[in-house]
């Protein structure tokens, strides 16, 4: 080692053994403030997923409810209350011309605003970042407002049957109508979870039906004092099978509060258009195919009588099944079902046994089955939560001659 | 050293460069939109955008919107990342530390000057595309509603559930927009400013920030970043939109405003960590 | 400690302007600075000399908290640094490594914006005090007839002058310069070191870091000398240039010296004639009566660079090819590898 002059001349470096040199550890590069920061954002984290991690105990002293009581709590009427719910749809199912929306419905997250003030008078609005599409009800009239149409559609009236759309996913609609459909199946309790704020108990139903897709179903509701309705604020359903939900969906924050009575007014602005509309204009269209009236039973199950309609309002169109396990019979032109089909084509439909392979084809998700058919008077849909054997054993039923 | 900050950024070029290249652009898309007549179809484009040609009232909530993914970003990177950084490359940071200006005193004032930029950024771009949009599209007074047009007063401006917004109602709205975008592009100023106390180039902090902004923009979407998505800074960026609804949802607004305070603390804090430990060589 | 201070009152104080002890600053594995005891006395023109990355400016940025020590104790004005900081940078006046501005701003903003930043209160507090102010300190560096061109239209020497002015702002009892006459020309180095010692006159402490000798040489009462981090060497000038104790002779006839002074005589050369002799003025009589011709006379003095060239290596900006396992020839070869000096 070379010792330079400078460094001869001075001595030894001091050391500890100098004495007067007190010698202090060299500072850390990350040091308390470091530490300081890194803890404050684990804390700013912790507290951001409290929703998490906080234990999902129920209020004490209020009893636990039995799942059964919970479920009729749910059924035995709506409270009002206003929310901001997400839904996600993991249904996968492909882009089936001129199902578009009801398919992006079912196959992304929807934010959801919910305005709810008795089972006929609400609001629901399906919100995107560029605007957003209310539905509002009151009374036996729907109103629709559609920013980026900019037009408030009137519909007086409720159709039987139409697409899904953003209202229906609304955590407490959702859950009441598929408790109402699966009231006589048994029901089992769930761990509470944390939802929006609130430790809610959950209960489960698992359909018995073998042919049906639907593996279960899970609501999370937030029971009312003794007496009173309980506030559904989850629901899960899970195709049978599969681990995880393939719809979902959660309240993000909601109040047990009514909205205010403006805000459940439908508005016009002005240089928006105004239309009117009757569920009675899609029975126009559908007479004009002249579809055959839908039989009775199909696939060994039995027609569903609609709800308030009369019959004949929809003709041709026929619900089949019972609780979830439910399928729909749908008219359609030549020209749409071949429009379906080809399109289905290449979003991975596959030809049914027995049907030439432009004339039919079955779309199959976990959850939900569609089935399309092209025939020499017309074209029909068949559409629902059953296995697809089912679906195309009701097809070679419609169409005779078609032996499988 | 607050005062001393806002002067100095008042007296660069660059600032006001950046200011006037972002009301440029909703300008020039005035422009093009009402002498095309073509505005991008609903849903598609920026938001309100498809509304501009019937009212130019909203134009400044367009003009926001076309802004806030891109160029807003870019000029608070740009400003943010010169904060210490800058300094430390003309020599000054030396200067001013041994003036003396406390570390911490001076982070804060470069926090408190990237505020100044990011708010007074929102709000040129929002009087001048009001403006541009009322010089372009008028006040959307009259409108043809079945073929026969009608004088429907000044100032009705819909909101996104319908219902028109008072002009009170509307300043308001515009105010509180101002300071949430206002906050979430500090929350990327304070960002950068940290980004500034790890380099000497500004350069380097401001491609730092984008970096952010771009990674938190791509892992968004993602569903397997799905436990992150709630505080990626760029999350809710959008959540402003809400308060042109009707009644105004303030659930997103809420959140959001909690997560990019939540990140301007920590990267504010990381810079503080970083600056008040670091040996100043440059 | 904390009470505010006349100018020029800080060499009252007995105690030293600056003290170090065991000062030491690590770069990773470079030692910049290793355990350097350094005391300026109050009242001096201290010189800190050293060659290039000798740890010159490392030390300077330590004493002003710019840098943080790897271990050791620095106090200025006494009290401790950087812990004082904020009570003991107001007291001064510092230039390191190079002037710096704003570059847009003219030079009078940018001393004003320099001087309101380190008050409370900042630009609104006081603004004609703040004003006169800058004028006085761009008056004392000779830019007071500046106009207002930005900065980044300055040449070198302007920088240089606005430079010292930013730190003469709060006329401080204690000036720190590194490297103050920088490109400036003949002119105006004689300026800053007139107004550096009239300063000085007035109490102030001035500490020069410098590499340049005559620098150093024209203006210091004491200096200390840093060789790859370390202080080799602190006297006052006056010791080191105290007379050798010898005498060279000029003279037409250096032979006739030569042969009539005998053994005193210790180097020859040309028409010079060294000698060793305590009385310059008995030694030209000596000579003269016995008819040698004496042209000049001169007692010898060490020269700074003298000392520099004995006392400290060659900068740490020179390479040389490394000599491991080789010690150094002779104390005064120089040229040694400074590689290894800087991992030592």
């Amino acid at each position: 080692m070379v010792v330079p002059r400078g460094a001869a001349a001075r001595g030894e470096p001091p050391g500890p053994g100098c004495g007067t040199v007190e010698r202090v550890p060299p500072p850390r590069r990350f040091g308390r403030r470091a530490l300081l920061v890194g803890a404050g954002a684990a804390a700013l984290v912790a507290a951001g997923t409290a929703e998490g991690w906080l234990p999902a105990t129920p209020t004490a002293g209020a009893a636990e409810p039995t799942p059964e009581q919970l479920r009729d709590a749910v059924l035995s009427g709506v409270v009002p209350h206003t929310g901001l719910a997400e839904s996600t749809g993991g249904l996968g199912l492909p882009d089936i011309p001129r199902l578009e929306s009801a398919s992006a419905l079912l196959s992304t997250t929807t934010r959801i605003r919910v305005q709810v003030a008795a089972r006929d008078r609400w609001r629901i609005d399906q919100l995107t970042p560029a605007g957003e599409i209310d539905t509002y009800r009151l009374g036996d009239t729907e109103y629709l407002w559609d920013y980026g149409g900019n037009r408030l559609t009137t519909i007086r009236g409720t159709a039987p049957v139409r697409l899904p759309r953003a209202s229906d996913l609304a955590p407490s609609d959702l859950a009441r109508r598929l408790l109402g459909i699966t009231a006589t199946e048994a029901v089992s309790a769930l761990p509470p979870r944390r939802i929006a704020g609130y430790a809610v108990p959950g209960i489960r139903v698992v359909p018995a039906d073998p042919a049906g897709t639907v593996g279960r179903i899970d609501v999370w509701a937030l029971p009312g004092p003794a007496g009173t309705p309980a506030l559904p604020m989850a629901v899960e359903i899970a195709a049978k099978g599969a681990a995880g939900p393939v719809l979902s969906t959660a309240f993000t924050s909601v109040e047990a509060a009514p909205p205010s009575g403006l805000a459940l007014r439908p508005d016009v602005p002005p240089g928006a258009e105004s239309v009117s509309a009757r569920p009675g204009d899609l029975a126009g269209v559908l007479r004009g195919l002249g579809a055959p009236p839908p039989p009775d039973s199909l696939a060994g199950r039995a027609r569903v009588e609609l709800p308030g309609s009369d019959e004949g309002a929809l003709p041709g169109i026929g619900v089949y099944g019972t609780g979830v396990s439910r399928f729909v019979l749908v008219p359609a032109g030549r020209d749409v079902a071949r429009q379906i089909i080809g399109g289905a084509g290449a979003a991975g439909g596959v030809p049914i046994a027995g049907f030439a392979p432009d004339r039919a084809v079955r779309v199959a998700t976990p959850l939900l089955g569609l089935v399309v058919v092209r025939r020499r008077g017309g074209g029909f849909l068949l559409a629902g939560t059953v296995v697809p054997d089912v679906l195309e054993a009701a097809a070679t039923e419609l169409v005779p001659g078609v032996r499988r | 050293m607050i005062g001393v900050e806002l002067a100095l950024m008042l007296r660069r070029r660059r600032v006001w460069m950046c200011w006037a290249l972002l009301c440029a652009l909703p300008a020039l898309v005035a422009v093009l939109v009402s002498a095309t007549g073509l505005a991008p179809p609903p849903g598609r484009g920026a938001a309100f955008l498809s509304a501009v040609t019937t009212n130019g009232q909203i134009f400044p909530a367009a003009a926001l919107a076309l802004v806030l993914p891109v160029f807003l970003p870019i000029t608070v990177a740009v400003v943010a990342g010169d904060t210490v950084a800058g300094e430390a490359s003309t020599g000054m940071l030396r200067y001013l530390l041994v003036r003396p200006v406390g570390r911490l005193r001076m982070l804060f004032a470069k926090l408190v000057s990237v505020a100044a930029f990011v708010l007074l950024a929102v709000a040129f771009v929002t009087v001048t595309s009001y403006v541009v949009g009322i010089a372009a599209f008028g006040f959307g007074g009259t409108t043809t509603s079945g073929g026969t047009a009608a004088v429907t007063g000044f100032g009705a401006v819909p909101s996104l559930s319908g219902p028109v917004i008072e002009p009170v109602d509307l300043l308001t709205r515009t105010l509180l927009t101002v300071g949430y975008l206002g906050l979430c592009m500090l929350t990327l100023g304070a960002i950068g400013i940290f980004f500034s106390t790890l380099t000497d180039s500004p350069l380097a902090a401001a491609l730092g920030v984008l970096a952010v902004v771009v990674t938190s923009a791509s892992l968004q979407p993602l569903e397997a970043a799905g436990a992150v998505e709630q505080f990626l800074p760029t999350a809710h960026w959008l959540a402003w939109i809400d308060l042109f609804r009707d009644p105004i949802l303030y659930t997103a607004v809420d959140r959001g405003a909690l997560v990019q305070l939540g990140w301007i603390l920590v990267a504010f804090g990381a810079a503080w960590a970083n600056l008040a430990t670091k040996d100043v060589t440059s | 400690m904390n009470a505010p201070r006349v100018p020029g009152d800080a060499g009252a104080d007995d105690g030293p302007v600056i003290r170090t002890e065991g000062l030491t600053k690590r770069f990773g594995r470079i030692v910049a600075v290793d355990g350097v005891d350094l005391q300026v006395p109050a009242g001096s023109r201290f010189g800190l000399l050293g060659p290039n990355g000798s740890g010159k400016t490392t030390m300077v940025r330590m004493l002003l908290g710019l840098v943080h020590a790897t271990s050791g104790t620095a106090q200025v004005l006494g009290e401790p640094m950087p812990r004082a900081a904020a009570s003991v940078l107001p007291r001064v006046g510092a230039l390191v490594e190079g002037p710096a501005a704003w570059p847009g701003l003219p030079g009078r903003s940018n001393l004003r914006m320099l001087d309101a930043a380190g008050t409370r209160g900042g630009l609104l507090v006081r603004p004609g005090a703040r004003r006169r102010r800058v004028e006085e300190a761009l008056e004392q560096v000779g830019l007071a007839g500046v106009d207002r061109r930005p900065v980044r239209a300055y040449s070198l020497g302007m920088r240089q002058r606005l430079g010292i002015a930013a730190a003469l702002l709060r006329r401080p009892p204690l000036l720190i310069l590194d490297e103050p006459t920088n490109g400036l020309d003949p002119r105006g180095i004689g300026e800053i070191r007139r107004l550096l010692v009239s300063l000085n006159a007035g109490g102030t402490t001035v500490v020069l870091s410098s590499h340049l000798l005559s620098e150093v040489e024209a203006l210091c009462t004491r200096i200390g000398l840093m060789d790859a981090g370390r202080l080799v060497l602190t006297e006052d000038m006056d010791v080191l240039r105290a007379p050798t104790g010898r005498v060279i002779v000029h003279t037409p006839d250096p032979d006739a010296a030569a042969r009539l002074l005998g053994g005193v005589v210790e180097e020859r050369a040309g028409t010079t004639v060294t000698v060793r002799a305590d009385d310059p003025a008995g030694l030209n009589a000596h000579l003269v009566s016995r008819g040698v011709a004496v042209t000049g006379l001169e007692v010898e003095r060490r020269t700074l660079e003298q000392v520099v060239l004995q006392r400290s290596g060659s900068g740490a900006d020179r390479f040389d090819p490394a000599r491991n396992g080789r010690s150094r020839a002779a104390d005064d070869d120089r040229s040694g590898p400074s590689t290894e000096r800087i991992v030592r």
